[in-house]
């Protein structure tokens, strides 16, 4: 941090930013050394006094998204104000009485006239625990390697399926135009001379991925199966998008593709916890366009993951889906039950969204090619 | 013409680009002047249309630095972003001199800077002392991945390695702006490089502010109309794109040139084209846009 150093002669203003930091990094942001730095020679540059400067500057160095930007900002009220504050990453409710992300430690020989720091003040949700209440949470328990590594082959297939238009990208070929920059660049490994012509011709352009996985009740007994298929589609699709729904969406991409698969599965878990219950698949698609309706393009395949049962009207399923097939490449509807014996799909939502479909497959279809349906 | 070292704060800032007729909020121009003092680049993410590469052309004026600007798209390479060999050229001196010319020398001369086409991120290092360049990196969501990896090295340490010439360093680094639509995430190691704003759409003062700046011939009260009417749309559901500042800019300009001077469901029929990008979301507000035009602010 050197340029506090001169107007920090004593070390207490980095020593709280330093603070300030490790809180941040309590409140779920992660800020590396590197950021820190930064805060460090910035708040040589702006006054630190000033509120709203060094709010800013906080913003420019700690900050890399608007969602970062927005608990940001709550843990910097909550750091610097002082006195008794909410937590910062949890919505309302909470309190404590004073902004540390780490509690101060009681010394064993604290005697009864020590004083002692006041405990955070702290909600706890009653209840009684009973044998036939649901599951709570979403416990994504590991699946095999080898299902893995074969979710990942067929998500690879589907992909390369769905990559049917030419792109801007030349790759080298045997047939094809001439590529007369590079026939020039191989002339001058024989003196000038044009021994071979290059050729090239556009290659194909990947397929991308946006994925709407429901996570309701229903889905429940098939979560981790499908958690699986998650991770390998975005795995394998370099702009790939996740969104978890039941009720309402929640984006959940950097949850499964910033980690390996099983830290990718704790993250998601927690990230998801709070969705259960029915589902509303029409609303949801809905939010889904609001949200994303920029990502979905002329490249992209929709991967709906859900058994169709709803909450909401069937015909708005079909509505939104008619919607966004405008926009996207192909829509692809991953039903549990496909492969089960007998299967028709009855649910009124996925009936309404049959005409707008451009394949109706079960997790199975993602497997080894000789277990696919052909 | 200011030089940036001479900055006093992020009040300074939003003067300077106030004077190019750009408002910033206090926000936005602390991280622009965070960014020119520590000498790293500015990630600029945001809607589309919300002025994100205007903080170039603004900067680029103010500063009176050379904007160089690079415009990613899927498939941009090296060769088109760093620098290429003048293959022509260095043919031609391959077949004028191959007779009375070494081949070592031959081969030094051939691969010298003097054949060396440089590209945006390569001129953006070769800028002179008194006057840092603004280097644009517009859209750089719209790359690959791979091309990400390709400006760490530029990014962190301002210097590019050519394996026939050496490293090349810039003498003083240039003003960095990377703008993204967010259509995908960036690496974590390129969003560490950088410090960060968000641009999002303006409020209603902010938006009047900018539109009474850029078309000063609007009336008052006309323009105060026309934003309330693009606050309005933007809060509309179900649109797939929302009418940016660029829009609504383009929007004012097309009525003024048609001498619309009140705003009435025909004149907006004519005109929502000028707002509204996109044929489902035309479809959409055919039958709502003059429910909007009544409704309350």
């Amino acid at each position: 941090m050197t340029e506090s150093e001169g107007l920090d002669p004593s070390g207490a203003i980095t020593r709280r930013l330093a603070e300030f930091c490790q809180f941040v990094r309590a409140c779920g942001l992660p800020v590396g050394v590197g950021a820190e730095i930064d805060l460090g020679r910035a708040v040589g540059l702006v006054d630190p006094l000033d509120r709203p400067s060094f709010g800013s500057a906080c913003r420019a160095t700690l900050a890399k998204s608007p969602e970062e930007v927005e608990l940001l900002d709550r843990a910097f009220a909550a750091f610097w104000s002082g006195g008794t504050s909410k937590l910062p990453w949890t919505g309302a409710g909470t309190a404590m009485t004073r902004p540390s992300p780490v509690p101060p430690r009681t010394r064993p020989t604290d005697g009864p006239g020590s004083p002692q720091p006041e405990p955070p003040t702290v909600s706890i949700p009653l209840g009684r625990w009973s044998a036939s209440a649901p599951n709570v949470g979403h416990p994504l328990t590991a699946r095999p390697e080898k299902e893995l590594h074969d979710l990942r082959d067929g998500a690879r297939r589907l992909r390369r399926r769905m990559a049917t238009l030419p792109g801007r990208r030349r790759a080298r070929s045997h047939r094809g135009g001439v590529d007369v920059r590079d026939t020039l660049r191989r002339s001058l490994r024989y003196g000038g001379e044009f021994v071979e012509l290059r050729r090239q011709r556009p290659s194909l352009r990947r397929g991308e991925f946006v994925v709407a996985w429901d996570v309701s009740g229903s889905m429940r007994e098939h979560e981790s199966q499908f958690f699986s298929l998650v991770y390998a589609l975005a795995s394998v699709s370099r702009r790939a998008r996740v969104f978890a729904f039941s009720t309402e969406l929640t984006e959940v991409t950097a949850e499964v593709r910033r980690h390996r698969y099983r830290r990718a599965a704790v993250h998601t878990s927690a990230r998801i916890a709070l969705a259960d219950g029915g589902t509303r698949i029409g609303g949801s698609l809905s939010e889904l366009f609001d949200r994303a309706a920029t990502l979905l393009r002329d490249r992209t395949t929709l991967l709906l993951l859900s058994d169709g049962w709803d909450l909401g009207e069937p015909e708005r399923v079909g509505r939104e889906l008619e919607r966004l097939a405008r926009r996207c490449h192909a829509i692809v509807w991953v039903t549990p039950y496909a492969h089960t014996p007998g299967f028709e799909p009855r649910v009124a939502a996925l009936r309404s969204a049959l005409p707008h479909l451009d394949l109706l497959w079960g997790p199975e279809d993602f497997g080894p090619p000789s277990r696919a349906r052909p | 013409m200011m030089d940036t070292e001479t900055w006093k704060g992020p009040e300074q800032v939003q003067e300077l680009l106030a004077a190019q007729s750009y408002i910033a909020d206090l926000s936005l121009a602390t991280a622009i002047f965070l960014s020119a003092r520590l000498g790293k680049p500015l990630l600029v993410e945001g809607e589309p249309g919300c002025g994100k590469t205007e903080i170039a052309k603004v900067l680029s004026a103010a500063t009176g630095g050379e904007l160089i600007r690079l415009q990613c798209f899927e498939g941009l390479d090296s060769r088109s972003a760093l620098y290429d060999w003048d293959y022509p050229r260095q043919l031609l001196m391959i077949r004028m001199h191959e007779r009375d010319t070494a081949t070592e020398t031959l081969e030094k001369q051939v691969f010298s800077e003097r054949f060396l086409q440089r590209g945006p991120l390569l001129r953006a290092l070769g800028g002179d002392a008194a006057h840092r360049p603004v280097l644009l990196i517009d859209e750089v969501d719209r790359a690959d991945e791979e091309f990400e990896g390709l400006l760490l090295e530029v990014l962190s340490d301002f210097q590019i390695t050519v394996p026939e010439i050496g490293t090349l360093r810039a003498t003083r680094p240039p003003l960095v702006v990377i703008t993204s639509n967010r259509t995908r995430t960036l690496s974590d190691a390129l969003k560490r490089r950088c410090l960060y704003a968000y641009v999002d759409y303006p409020d209603a003062e902010k938006e009047l502010t900018i539109l009474r700046r850029r078309v000063p011939s609007l009336d008052a009260a006309f323009a105060r109309q026309v934003v309330g009417f693009v606050q309005r749309l933007r809060r509309e559901p179900d649109l797939a794109k929302r009418p940016g500042v660029a829009e609504t800019l383009d929007w004012a300009a097309a009525l003024l040139t048609l001498r619309i001077d009140a705003l009435d469901p025909a004149a907006v029929a004519t005109t929502l084209g000028f707002l509204i990008k996109d044929a489902d979301d035309l479809e959409l507000l055919r039958s709502r846009h003059a429910a909007l035009l009544e409704s309350p602010e």
